[in-house]
């Protein structure tokens, strides 16, 4: 007698309900979390495409820099000839004009061609200018931007999109779940039982799927949540 | 006055079984969308990066 009043169609009531609130508050909880992955999906995406920047802004900056030093060494080389052949010339003027050079202007641009207009190793073997070295010499005096790696944050991304989607698939059968718990409600005797029972396999494989699936995530990203 | 005849039993199971089906529909769908969501910013970082690319 105790068994059959177990079963009375209220209590099933009170318990399909109990269910059905239980399934809504996971399917709320997966919803939230699969919206936070997506979240830390667009925040590693965002972070991949700031450090490119960072990264393209640092080499943008070390090819100018050494186009500029190439340009006053150019200037350099090009006035220290004129001066040596104002000297050669034998004019006094000239000779005048050259010694200004020499006391004033050339200084000044060698200071601003520095190092690469002053150093022998920037110096090919036909005398033009190793600008690549340079550039591998001012890229080098920022080792923490060298550091920064946009696939790496773009593969982390890509990890977390990959679990958004198969949360996004554990939510739906959570759905699918409430859906058979609320035929449940619906409907009475066998056929409410039946239907009860799909609907809490239902949740429990889709419960089961979602542990699987953050264990999987988490573990695969190193602990990170 | 208040019993049912069973066309309109087997009507409200038609009903009950269209909307089983409407619900994995759409269940079904809202992946899709969640991936074609995941899809497109792919395809928006991907261009940011390209185009940065470029541009050094």
């Amino acid at each position: 007698m105790t068994e059959k009043k177990w079963f009375t169609s209220e209590r099933m009531d009170i318990w399909i309900a109990a269910f059905i609130a239980l399934v809504s508050l996971t399917t709320a909880f997966a919803a939230w979390r699969t919206s936070v992955v997506g979240s830390s999906a667009a925040d590693a995406n965002r972070q991949g495409v700031i450090d490119s920047i960072k990264k393209g802004t640092s080499q943008n900056e070390s090819w100018r820099r050494a186009y500029e030093e190439a340009g006053y060494a150019t200037g350099f080389s090009i006035e220290s000839a004129a001066a040596d052949a104002m000297d050669a010339s034998g004019d006094k003027t000239y000779r005048a004009t050259a010694k200004n050079l020499r006391q004033y202007l050339l200084p000044s641009l060698q200071l601003l061609s520095e190092p690469l207009g002053t150093q022998e190793k920037y110096l090919t073997a036909d005398g033009a200018f190793d600008l690549e070295k340079r550039f591998a010499d001012l890229e080098a005096e920022t080792p923490d931007i060298q550091a920064l790696n946009p696939i790496d944050s773009f593969d982390l991304a890509d990890r977390y999109s990959s679990e958004q989607r198969w949360l996004t698939i554990g939510t739906v059968l959570l759905a699918i779940s409430l859906f058979w718990l609320g035929m449940a409600e619906i409907l009475a005797g066998r056929a409410r039982t039946v239907n009860l029972l799909i609907g809490l396999g239902v949740y429990l494989f889709g419960v089961v799927f979602l542990l699987i699936i953050e264990a999987v995530a988490i573990l695969g990203r190193g602990g990170a949540l | 006055m208040n019993e049912t005849t069973p066309g309109t039993e087997r009507f409200k199971s038609v009903v009950l079984v269209l909307t089983l089906l409407n619900t994995i529909f759409a269940a079904l769908l809202s992946g899709l969308q969640v991936d074609a969501n995941i899809r497109a910013n792919n395809a928006n970082r991907d261009s940011q990066y390209y185009a940065l690319l470029v541009s050094k």
